[in-house]
């Protein structure tokens, strides 16, 4: 998760400026930078293609414990990668976590290709359709069509709210700003 | 023979053709998964019903029916020469016949950049029985978008192929630096330029031989959007007119609204004409396609989803011979409709869609005897299941509507 690697690089960060202070291990604290710099690209790739099933989405939003915005994507949808972009940047080092649904693609048939697909780099959690397609999304929102990307943003303790295509840096904003309450 | 027996002996059929290698089904955590669903179908001049999709080998294979899908035969696996073809939503497989024993499969596949592809084809000059290998249908051989292509064969027997393209985007988009000698891009990891040029363009060819050979990429027009279907339907003249979502500006490019445009497939300077207007201000993919059917009092029935007035719905509307819209568009009996098709038979109209009811998709149909002046609602059936979107195709006067679900392919005769 994002905030995983965030403190992680905190970490890593302070053992660094702890060994400049020493000249002799100057060598050394230039390593821990440069490993710093390796982790810290905004989110590493996802290691899994998980399903997004019937149980997927209620489960999502149970197990919150932060912000989180989930881009529903196909591999031919041409306005996706920006916008997972654009929401990887806003993100930035806050607790949020990006999620990518893939939906023209079920888990097993090319998670290969979908792991090193560029534009999924960024997400935290890779997921692919897996089962009836009009009940996935109605499960989600009965209004939803298909149109995509659907961005849906969920705050723990708030319903989820949702943009069709680009959301706008007011509402992204919005949310990372929104307080979170214990959905308990 | 009653729609239970057709429906249990579809499911057979379709059982071998999804439990047979089941070691090669998709096995992720353990869990089996049939093939992806979209099928392509089509009558063959001798009356047989042909489907086209993927097996469980995730290979092209197609199946017939002589008996309108109350039995259809052991699937026939096509050699694609490793070809992996997509079948999922509108891109999908397709089949069409020509007058003369000839016989066209046509597919997509992705190549290796995100959001690139290649139209391929397979060719029969036996009316099926053998096909050639395949071939790559275009002549731009670009690392680009050539998807969601149609085929079909005009009035005189020359197969056309219209299909989305992205060469005019990327060209709009690509830094002179980085372009070579030949027109190849030196470097295509370098970010591209965004630009103004919207959307992507519908391009074409034609062959005359039934897929023998083909002419040049002729570009139809700019600016179509990136990943609908493109709806073909016969003209009075035996030649043919195409429908697919666009993106028009009418007030520059901070207005884009992605309606629908219709244009005479063959003419050489046709101007696209706006068949609909619910104004939907979107910058997103609706993955949803229009339908045209020819209507028997001149001009056309289509049917297109779109967002008017923030009422997202699947609509029905007559158009002109131009193309332009007649009346007031009219949605479907059904707030959850989608991915209609319509196939038309004189004053035969129907009108086929799934929705989802929260418990299951619905298969219905609107269907008209006097040219789409009056409707009567049909429930064809329902599925718990995976489905496809529901297919109509045409054997003479007669209308059949198509439907695969996870349990297989269920076809009803719509003119009965």
């Amino acid at each position: 998760m994002k905030t995983c690697h965030a403190d992680r690089a905190a970490r890593v960060h302070a053992t660094a400026l702890a060994l400049l202070r020493c000249r002799w291990r100057a060598g050394l604290a230039a390593l821990a930078l440069l490993s710093v710099a390796v982790q810290l690209p905004a989110g590493a790739a996802p290691r899994q293609v998980e399903a997004f099933d019937a149980g997927a989405w209620p489960a999502l939003q149970a197990g919150l414990k932060q912000p989180a915005v989930v881009v529903f994507s196909t591999t031919d949808c041409a306005h996706c990668p920006a916008v997972l972009a654009q929401l990887h940047q806003h993100i930035g080092r806050r607790r949020a976590a990006l999620i990518a649904v893939v939906m023209d693609s079920v888990p097993g048939q090319d998670d290969a290709a979908l792991k090193a697909d560029a534009h999924y780099r960024h997400a935290d959690r890779l997921f692919a359709f897996d089962g009836q397609a009009p009940a996935l999304r109605h499960a989600v929102d009965p209004r939803w069509r298909g149109v995509t990307p659907y961005v849906v943003f969920l705050t723990p303790g708030s319903p989820p709210k949702a943009v069709t295509g680009p959301p706008s840096a007011d509402h992204v904003e919005a949310w990372l700003r929104a307080p979170t309450r214990d959905p308990r | 023979m009653s729609h239970a027996k057709t429906l249990m002996r579809g499911m057979l059929a379709l059982a071998v053709l999804l439990v047979g290698p089941v070691l090669a089904q998709h096995d992720h955590g353990g869990k089996k998964r049939p093939p992806p669903l979209a099928i392509g179908a089509a009558f063959s001049p001798s009356g047989e019903l042909w489907i086209v999709g993927l097996d469980a080998k995730l290979g092209l294979s197609v199946q017939t029916s002589a008996d309108e899908g109350r039995q259809w035969s052991v699937p026939r696996a096509l050699d694609t020469g490793g070809d992996k073809p997509v079948a999922d939503g509108e891109n999908r497989p397709k089949l069409a016949f020509g007058p003369t024993g000839q016989a066209v499969i046509s597919y997509t596949v992705a190549l290796a950049k995100p959001y690139t592809g290649q139209i391929r084809m397979l060719r029969s000059d036996d009316g099926g029985r053998s096909f050639s290998p395949p071939f790559t249908v275009h002549q731009d051989r670009q690392v680009i978008t050539h998807r969601f292509e149609s085929v079909a064969f005009d009035g005189q027997g020359t197969l056309h192929t219209l299909w989305i393209d992205k060469r005019d985007a990327e060209a709009a988009a690509l830094p002179e630096t980085v372009v070579s000698a030949s027109g190849t891009p030196k470097d295509s990891r370098r970010p591209r330029v965004k630009t103004g040029y919207l959307g992507a363009a519908i391009y074409r060819n034609e062959s005359r031989d039934g897929g023998r050979s083909f002419g040049p990429d002729i570009k139809l027009a700019d600016h179509s959007c990136e990943c609908c279907r493109i709806a073909l339907a016969p003209a009075p003249d035996g030649s043919l007119v195409a429908l697919w979502r666009h993106v028009f500006e009418p007030g520059g490019a901070a207005t884009q609204q992605r309606d629908h445009a219709f244009a005479p497939v063959a003419s050489l300077a046709a101007t696209p004409v706006r068949a609909s207007f619910d104004q939907w201000a979107l910058e997103a993919c609706p993955h949803h396609g229009p339908g045209l059917a020819p209507a028997a009092g001149g001009g056309y029935h289509a049917v297109w989803f779109g967002d008017r007035a923030g009422q997202a719905l699947v609509r029905y509307g007559r158009l002109g011979a131009d193309g332009s819209p007649i009346g007031q568009a009219r949605p479907l009996p059904d707030e959850q409709a989608e991915h209609a098709a319509v196939q038309s038979a004189g004053s035969q109209l129907v009108i086929a869609w799934r929705s989802f009811d929260g418990q299951a998709t619905r298969w219905r149909a609107w269907v008209s005897v006097d040219d789409g002046r009056s409707f009567a609602l049909k429930e064809l059936g329902r599925s718990t299941d995976d489905n496809d979107h529901p297919l109509l195709v045409k054997r003479g006067e007669q209308i059949f509507a198509l439907w695969r679900t996870a349990q297989g392919v269920r076809v009803e005769n719509m003119s009965r």
